[in-house]
Formats: structure tokens, C-alpha cells, sequence
């Protein structure tokens, strides 16, 4: 049971992994490539559906961690090769240290946000006042450029009326993204509530497709977002257009009222999606692992084995397997480490 | 408006949703219109039927009702009038059949390709209008606008829409003499049929043929011989009539011995490139944008004339969207010496549909629903002095509403070939 397992990527999923494996004495080795831990949970100042505290999260599980004597944690560290078969492969870190024997390795390397900008008919990165959902939150953030105060990038001016387009480079066949991305109407809806709570004189309309309110509260957090004002349009934003004052055009159909909706915003914020990380390919090929059409990476069985790879010894955790919430995150962390214990006494 | 008649017409005299007719010598036929699913109801012939022209094939059931297509429908840009054509809706109805409560909406489409451009989940809506036009003329479940259905009686019998006689359909050459193929020449010049009979478009007809002349391209015209491309007509959903104007231009083509083929019009463009070949086409075509561009490119063209002249360029549907020609068109205009291109509000990929397509263009809808009114307005909105265009139906549609409207605008409308010729140097 002391055999060592290596974890590639330091986000919520890899986090609550070494800190679950720690916890039944599991040694690990955290790989993570960016100079912290907490992945993309870094990015957001307030969680949905409860509006609780990104940063106390990230305190909490980096809390778990420092207590987590089992836990090596390797910062700016890039797993470059893997040798061998379980339960003794070869791990090589930075083209140089190699680490042997790993019994177990876990993927655990997250998602990348959509860039926006591949979606040319919505002008991200040509008008100023299109932006993106992780802009608003950092727009949204004590810490971020504004002090946490809604104002337009054009100009600094107060927002009096913002748009959040959904469905931004998901569901989209167009861009070979077929994929729903699961979480982008409930982290909108999130942000729409927090502006609407926070600022009550500013609009705040979602154009969606279809609201997708699949995980626990998520429901309850919409009827929030209606009962604070937020205004739902049922029409996806075939494009955006600038005006002079820098102010957004746009472009839909109000497709429960038959009528075509023209509008102008201080402020579009587009609602992207998300996908497999952007090495997912190179850590796949390096770990011989399948991916699916969209690129997350196959289950030996979606239903039953969730967590398990179709390779002995290498497990699966977090987004890698399709997008989800951060308590699936933490339920993935503990569920693998669960499936590696298993797999670890199944040798002795 | 006629249409209204159509519709009126094609829904009285059977009992609701039962209709049959007669397909390749076997009844077909649906019971109702108002089940689930139309295949629920439908016999193996119809559901055979409905699959050959298209209607189940066109991936119309994955639409998911974004509303994408209806924002970005020319139709849908009047906020005033409210939308006479929501393409979403129809969409939504005619996965469930394509009788069910459709009217004379389908007529409306001018198949400008914004939607299939910008649909989330690929449909192509514009293949499935003229698959729900082909149903309801061979069905007998609505019947195309009468203004178009004097068109095609004489496309039938005349190879042209304007009841004019074959003959006529040199008079644009207005006295010029042109070779007749042999094998000697480069290239078959097709003028089409506005620009054949229309004296108007007559005039870029003219002018290509002026360039090609002043170059010395060894070009020939079939005149009389010319039949209608048939595009709009296959549009309108007459398969019949299509296939035996195509089959006729082939023969003659063939006949001619003809390998490459220049055209005014990007509804040639598109017919003889994309659809000829299922009937055996062998021949190269080129649009004529694209054709002088080479010109000018391969130094045969010199354009020195000055021109001090604010010029802007509407994108034809079917030049653009439908086939990616946006550069050519423009690279022409940069090569005249003087002449400033202003973009309007909304163009290249976004481009608004003047309202010609789709064989609307021998109808009335085109004036009525105020179309090109709305691209002339945008025209007239960056100052331009020209609104030029590369296609006889955009031009004969703007030129039309300009005229009528007399807002004193002071926009000239033109062909690209008519300012390249103004452009032509003159030296010897």
C-alpha cells in the first residue's frame, strides 16, 4: 500500500486526490506545470451555485495539502515521459529527474477555456467591450484591474446594461464542437445574480439556448437570477456589431415571442465553453490512453468504471472526462483514490 | 398579392391533410398533416419520395430552434413590419411535415445563405426550401407565386422568363457582331438572361464583351442556342423544367464544343458549377470577376484611367456566400487607379441580401418586402457615389428601387464590368 502514485495536474481534481490518498497513506507525487496550485479554481472569485468563496476553497484545499505528509508536491514541473508498465512504471519530470517505481499514475489535467476569438461573428478581441465569462469574473474580483467594480474596458465607465451570450463555442458543429459544456449557463447565471445583487440598477439579460440546470441548486440558483431581475431571452446571438460610443450591438431572435431582438449593451460578456486541456493529446499518447471525438478521455466504462482508464494502474479525475462542477471535481478525487487503494492492495 | 391566391387556392378543395399524386408511375400520398411525424403516416413510396428530393436528407430534424436563422434572415431585419418569413418556425414545422400549415411562406426565401452560413448545427436550410417548393408543386399542396408561373411557362417553350423570342436574345450586343464557337476559341461567353433581354443588363454584358474584345481574349457567344440557366427555376422547386433547360444548354454546349464557359451571373455560376455535373456537365466555368482579376493580374488588363470616385461593393449572395468570392471582386476595384471602396455596415460573409434569389426575382416580392430598399439604404449611408455590384439580379433590384423611390440619394448604381471598361486605357 506505500507504493508511490503520480498525480499530472495540481487543480481542484489532483488537489483533493493527493490530499484523499494522504488521508488512507498513499504517497503521491502532485505534477503541476504553472508555479501554483489550484488550476482554474484560481480564477474564480465567487462559486456557483451558492456564491461562496472561490479563494476560501483554494485555501482549503492547499490547507489539506501542506497537512498532507504523504503529498510531494512538484510546482512548474511537466511529466515529459512515461516508461514501463504498472505497477512499475518510470515517471521522467522536466526532461530530467525520473521518478521509479510509480505503481498508479492519475490524469488528472483539467480543462481550457474556449477562445472566444474563433468565434469571429461576436468581435472578442476586436471590440473592447466584448469579453469573455473569466473576464467578468476577474472584472468581478477585489483583486482584479477595477477594485471588483463593474466598468466598461473601453472607457472605466459604470456598466448600466450587460448582455451574457451563451452557448459560446459549444454546441456549435460549425467550430467541431459538438460538446455541451455543462457548466458555462449555471457560472453565467452565477455572475448575472452577483451583478444584479451587487449593482440592482444595472440590466442584466442572458441570451441562451436552452438553460441547463442538471447539478443540485442549480435550478434554484436560476429562479435566484429571475427573482433579482435578470432577464432571460430565449435566442442565441447570431452576432454583435460596435457603435460608435463603443457601445454593443446585437443580433437574435426572441424565438418564444417570434420577434427579432435588436439591442445595444454597455458590456457583452460571451459565456465560452470549455475544453480538454491543450496537452491532453501529448499526456494521452505518453499514458497510451483513447480519447473520444470532443478529446476527453475515455472510461474503460463510462457507467461502472467511471474513473478507470481501459490501461491497468492509470486512473482518470476531474474535467479529463468531460466537464464538470467543482464538488464532481472533489467527488472524482476521492472516487480515484478510492479505485487506487483498491488497485494497490489488489498486488500485495 | 398573389400569393395569397396560391395559397388560398391549394387548400380549399380537399378534405384537410390528404393528398396524393402520382410519383415515377406510383401513387403516392399523405393521409394528415397534423400527426407526429410525417414518415408515421406515409407509405414506403412516400417516404421513398420525400427522401429523393431531399426533405429527409437535409438534417432539417437536428435543428435545435437557436433562432440563430431567423436573426440573421434578411427577412427578419424589418422591426417595423414585423417578419413576414420566420425560418426558425418553419423549420421547427417542417419536422413534422412538410404540408403542415407552411402557406406561402416558402415562396418567401430568397436563399441567401446568411443562415446555412451561421447555423449552429449545419443544416442547410436553403436546400431544404427548395425540396419544400419541389413537394408542394408536385404534390399539388401549394403552387409557386403567379408571377414566377408565367416565368416558367416561358422558360418552358422560349428557354427565357420574358416571353420574349429566341432571337431576341442577342439584341444586348446592340449591333456588335460576335463569333459563333469553333475550335479555335478560348472561351464561350454566357450572358444570361437579364442581361440577354433586359436593357439595363444589358449593358454589363456589353461592357464584358467590350474588355474581352479590347484584350483580345478569342471569345465566342452562342446566342439564339442560349437557354435560361435554370438555376432560380430549381430553386422555385420546378425539377422538371430544370432538368430540360440544363439538359439543353448541355446539348448545346456539347454541340459547340465548348470546355470553358464565362458568365455575367453567379446564379450561372453556381448552377453550371455545382449542379450541371450531375447531368453530365464536362465543361470549366468562371465568373467574370474572377476572370478579369486574372486579367489584370496577368498584366493583359490595364486599368490607368482616373477615377475620383467613392465607390462601395454589395457582395451577391451567390458570389459570396455561396461560393467564397469576396476577394477578387474587391482586388479589381483596388486596381483602378482614384477610386476609393467603402464597406457598408454589412458586408463580405454578413452581406444583406438585395432579395433576388431564389427565383423571387420574377415575382413581386422583391419590392414589396422592401429588400433592396434596406441595401440601398446602407449604400447610401457610407457616401459612396457608386453602389456597384457583379450580378444582374442585384443590380436590376437596386436599380429598380432607385429609380422608383427618387429620395434624390444620388447613388448611381453599376456593374464592376461597366467601371473596369470606363477604366480601360485608352492609348494607340
Amino acid at each position: 500500500m506505500n507504493r508511490q502514485v503520480c498525480i499530472i495536474g495540481g487543480g481542484v481534481a489532483g488537489m483533493q486526490t493527493a490530499a484523499a490518498l494522504d488521508a488512507i497513506g498513499i504517497p503521491s507525487l502532485l505534477v503541476e506545470k504553472s508555479a501554483a496550485l489550484g488550476g482554474r479554481l484560481r480564477e474564480h472569485h465567487r462559486l456557483f451555485p451558492y456564491l461562496d468563496s472561490g479563494t476560501e476553497l483554494l485555501g482549503r484545499l492547499e490547507d489539506s495539502l501542506r497537512r498532507a505528509a504523504l503529498a510531494d508536491v512538484r510546482l512548474d514541473s511537466e511529466v515529459t515521459r512515461i516508461t514501463g508498465e504498472a505497477p512499475d512504471f518510470s515517471v521522467e519530470l522536466n526532461g530530467a529527474e525520473v521518478v521509479t517505481p510509480v505503481a498508479a499514475i492519475v490524469a488528472a489535467a483539467g480543462f481550457e477555456p474556449f477562445d472566444a476569438s474563433q468565434q469571429e461573428e461576436y468581435g472578442y478581441g476586436v471590440y473592447r467591450n466584448v469579453i469573455n465569462g473569466l473576464d467578468l469574473e476577474r472584472l468581478l474580483h477585489p483583486d482584479g484591474a477595477t477594485g471588483g467594480e463593474l466598468r466598461r474596458p473601453s472607457d472605466g465607465q459604470p456598466v448600466r446594461d450587460l448582455a451574457i451570450v451563451f452557448c459560446v463555442g459549444s454546441r456549435n458543429e460549425k467550430l467541431g464542437r459538438r460538446f455541451c459544456s455543462r457548466v458555462c449557463c449555471a457560472f453565467s447565471t452565477k455572475q448575472a445574480i452577483e451583478i444584479k445583487e451587487r449593482y440592482p440598477e444595472t440590466s442584466v439579460t442572458c441570451f441562451y439556448i436552452d438553460i441547463r440546470t442538471y447539478g443540485r441548486g442549480f435550478e434554484e440558483m436560476y429562479h435566484r437570477a429571475q427573482q433579482s431581475g435578470v432577464r432571460y431571452i430565449r435566442g442565441r446571438v447570431a452576432e454583435c456589431g460596435q457603435l460608435a460610443d463603443g457601445r454593443i450591438t446585437i443580433k437574435a431572435e426572441n424565438t418564444l415571442l417570434n420577434k427579432p431582438v435588436r439591442g445595444s449593451f454597455d458590456l457583452v460578456s460571451l459565456s465560452q465553453g470549455m475544453a480538454p486541456c491543450r496537452d491532453a493529446a501529448q499526456i494521452a499518447e505518453m499514458l497510451r490512453l483513447e480519447r473520444d471525438e470532443s478529446g476527453f478521455f475515455t472510461s474503460r466504462a463510462a457507467e461502472s468504471a467511471p474513473n478507470d482508464s481501459a490501461r491497468p494502474g492509470v486512473f482518470l479525475a476531474g474535467a479529463v472526462t468531460g466537464l464538470k462542477p467543482i464538488p464532481d471535481c472533489i467527488t472524482d478525487g476521492n472516487a480515484v483514490s478510492a479505485r487506487i487503494a483498491a488497485y494497490l492492495r489488489s498486488l500485495d | 398579392m398573389p400569393i395569397e391566391k396560391t395559397a388560398a387556392t391549394g387548400q380549399t378543395t380537399r378534405p384537410r391533410g390528404s393528398y396524393r399524386w402520382r410519383y415515377q408511375g406510383k401513387s403516392v400520398g399523405i393521409l394528415s398533416d397534423n400527426c407526429l411525424d410525417i414518415t408515421e403516416s406515409a407509405s414506403g413510396d412516400t417516404r421513398q419520395y420525400l427522401s429523393d428530393i431531399g426533405l429527409t436528407e437535409l438534417g432539417q430534424t437536428v435543428c435545435f430552434q437557436c433562432g440563430t436563422c431567423s436573426a440573421v434572415c434578411p427577412h427578419d431585419q424589418d422591426l417595423e413590419n414585423g417578419d413576414k418569413l420566420n425560418i426558425r418556425q418553419l423549420i421547427q414545422e417542417t419536422q413534422f411535415s412538410p404540408t403542415r400549415s407552411i402557406g406561402d411562406r416558402r415562396w418567401l426565401c430568397a436563399t441567401c445563405n446568411a443562415c446555412v452560413s451561421q447555423c449552429p448545427r449545419d443544416v442547410d436550410i436553403t436546400a431544404q426550401m427548395s425540396g419544400l417548393r419541389r413537394f408542394a408543386l408536385e404534390s399539388g399542396t401549394d403552387s409557386v407565386p403567379h408571377s414566377a408561373k408565367l416565368a416558367m411557362t416561358s422558360l418552358a417553350s422560349l428557354g427565357n422568363p420574358f416571353a420574349e423570342p429566341r432571337e431576341r436574345r442577342r439584341d444586348w450586343t446592340n449591333g456588335h457582331q460576335f463569333k459563333s464557337p469553333d475550335s479555335e476559341v478560348e472561351l464561350l461567353f454566357f450572358p444570361g438572361c437579364f442581361p440577354a433581354y433586359d436593357t439595363r443588363a444589358g449593358k454589363i454584358a456589353l461592357a464584358i464583351s467590350q474588355i474581352l474584345r479590347r484584350v483580345g481574349v478569342n471569345f465566342a457567344v452562342l446566342g439564339s442556342r442560349e437557354s435560361c440557366c435554370g438555376e432560380s427555376v430549381r430553386r422555385l422547386g420546378n425539377e422538371s423544367l430544370f432538368r430540360q433547360l440544363a439538359e439543353q444548354n448541355i446539348a448545346a454546349f456539347r454541340e459547340a464544343g465548348v470546355s470553358r464557359v464565362l458568365v455575367t451571373s453567379p446564379h450561372c455560376y453556381h448552377t453550371f458549377k455545382d449542379e450541371y455535373p450531375e447531368f453530365g456537365a464536362d465543361f470549366e466555368v468562371v465568373h467574370y470577376t474572377t476572370y478579369l482579376w486574372d486579367l489584370i493580374r496577368q498584366g493583359r488588363l490595364k486599368l490607368r484611367h482616373n477615377h475620383s470616385l467613392r465607390v462601395t461593393y454589395h457582395d451577391p449572395c451567390y458570389l459570396g456566400r455561396h461560393h467564397d468570392i469576396y476577394r477578387e471582386p474587391r482586388q479589381i476595384l483596388e486596381s483602378i487607379p482614384g477610386l476609393e471602396l467603402v464597406e457598408m455596415a454589412d458586408h463580405s460573409q454578413r452581406s444583406l441580401c438585395c432579395g433576388g434569389g431564389g427565383g423571387r426575382i420574377w415575382t413581386d416580392l422583391n419590392t414589396e418586402q422592401n429588400m433592396p430598399a434596406r441595401r440601398l439604404a446602407q449604400a447610401v449611408a457610407t457616401g459612396a457615389d457608386v453602389l456597384l455590384t457583379a450580378c444582374p439580379y442585384c443590380l436590376t433590384n437596386f436599380d429598380s428601387i432607385n429609380e422608383s423611390d427618387g429620395d434624390g440619394s444620388g447613388i448611381q448604381v453599376s456593374d464592376i464590368a461597366e467601371l473596369v471598361l470606363a477604366a480601360l486605357e485608352t492609348d494607340e
